[in-house]
């Protein structure tokens, strides 16, 4: 089981992450409600793994990772994405990022890739 | 949706209540459609030649299908052909109105011979409302023709359909430069072709979809809840970018913007479709290569 900070601008998005992740076993340290925000959170929480959205305002999710790569290169971080973001994923992939959930969530989907990258 | 579609015109026109609509929508949930009200509604049968069938199956042990290839109303291959309509989401309508003792079949056909008047359809137009198929309905609601629309129009009430309400239904689109509410979200996608798709509502209307979507009892139309009308766009927009990225098209959403103090949307260009979602009637709106503004 492990610490996780979601970042999210959404608060329903973050919501609904949460009760997925926590129902899961897993505790959630903190949350980020957009880019420059999960950043600080991440370095003041260091979690175990982060859950990254992709389309937030200030910083955006690809921004985000590469902040927070750049504090702690192992750092785990798993994007959340609407469908669709194809360019975006890549840009995340070159930087970094473990693996994708994709929206709307469907828990088990959820599930399964967050056990699968602390494995 | 076709049923809710037939209710709600049926209600309209004085000859069902609410009420027994509402009630109607309930049971049709139960009810198994029998091979006699299909054969009389695709014109095989005549009512009183299916009561006759039915008096026989009291007194005899055979289906209903094979005493109807017996008497010769019906071949046997007819018979396959209705006995594949059974899950037909009109015929179960029709037989739910049935067995409440509301209209019979034949009452209802002349009451869609109203309804294909009133709305313009073609009989090809009705085969494809009664089809109860989203991809096929649709057309018969766009405005205008276009693939685009249609596209986006057609993700946006699939993953509604999916995600919140599986007996949504929808009015006529329309194109409009203002469309009034009072709150609403927005979301603006950028790439080959800009799109806006905004969804809208008047006092609390939009708080049903924001609840089921948003996994929370909202207790009124607040920033929370519109910030889970915001997820839905982005839901919809990303599904609906993943299908244009097949096609090779890259696209941008945008965070979706939202608020509780507006007086309408506003495009040079937008479609506007009324959608009946929890029984509230809220409006899907589409710009493609305009912008829509919340004003």
């Amino acid at each position: 089981m492990a610490d996780i900070l979601i970042v999210d601008d959404s608060r329903t998005s973050r919501k609904i992450l949460r009760e997925i992740l926590e129902t899961a076993g897993h505790t959630i340290i903190g949350e980020g409600v957009d880019g420059e925000d999960g950043y600080l959170k991440y370095k003041e929480l260091k979690p175990d793994l982060v859950t990254l959205d992709i389309t937030m305002p200030k910083l955006d999710g690809i921004e985000a990772l590469q902040l927070i790569k750049k504090c702690n290169e192992d750092a785990l971080v798993v994007m959340i994405t609407a469908a669709g973001q194809k360019e975006k994923m890549i840009q995340a992939i070159k930087h970094g990022a473990v693996e994708f959930i994709t929206k709307p969530y469907e828990p088990d989907d959820v599930k399964d890739v967050i056990s699968k990258v602390l494995k | 949706m076709v049923s809710n579609i037939v209710g709600n015109y049926l209600v309209e026109n004085n000859v069902i209540t609410l009420e027994q609509f509402k009630d109607l929508i309930r049971e049709q949930r139960k009810v198994r459609v029998k091979l006699g009200l299909i054969a009389v509604a695709e014109g095989l049968m005549t009512q009183e030649e299916t009561d006759k069938v039915n008096r026989l199956q009291t007194v005899m042990d055979k289906r209903f299908g094979d005493i109807a290839i017996e008497k010769g109303y019906l071949t046997e291959g007819q018979v396959e052909a209705l006995l594949k309509k059974q899950g037909n989401a009109y015929l179960i309508f029709a037989q739910t109105l049935e067995n409440q003792d509301l209209l019979t079949i034949e009452q209802l056909e002349q009451y869609m011979i109203d309804f294909q008047r009133d709305h313009n359809f073609t009989y090809s137009d009705m085969e494809d409302l009664k089809s109860n198929d989203v991809d096929r309905i649709l057309p018969l609601y766009m405005p205008i023709e276009g693939e685009k629309y249609l596209n986006l129009i057609g993700t946006a009430i699939r993953t509604l359909i999916r995600c919140v309400d599986s007996d949504i239904y929808l009015e006529k689109g329309y194109l409009a430069k203002q469309c009034d509410a009072d709150n609403g979200a927005i979301q603006f996608v950028e790439g080959e072709h800009n799109v806006t798709c905004a969804m809208t509502g008047e006092g609390q209307a939009l708080l049903p979809a924001a609840s089921v979507f948003g996994k929370e009892d909202f207790p009124e139309v607040n920033m929370d809840a519109l910030d889970a009308i915001g997820e839905l766009l982005n839901c919809i927009n990303g599904l609906y970018a993943t299908a244009l990225s097949q096609g090779g098209v890259s696209m941008e959403l945008y965070p979706p913007e939202f608020s509780d103090q507006i007086s309408g949307i506003g495009s040079e260009e937008m479609i506007v479709v009324p959608l009946h979602i929890l029984g509230q009637k809220i409006h899907l709106a589409a710009a493609i290569d305009q912008k829509i503004e919340m004003e």
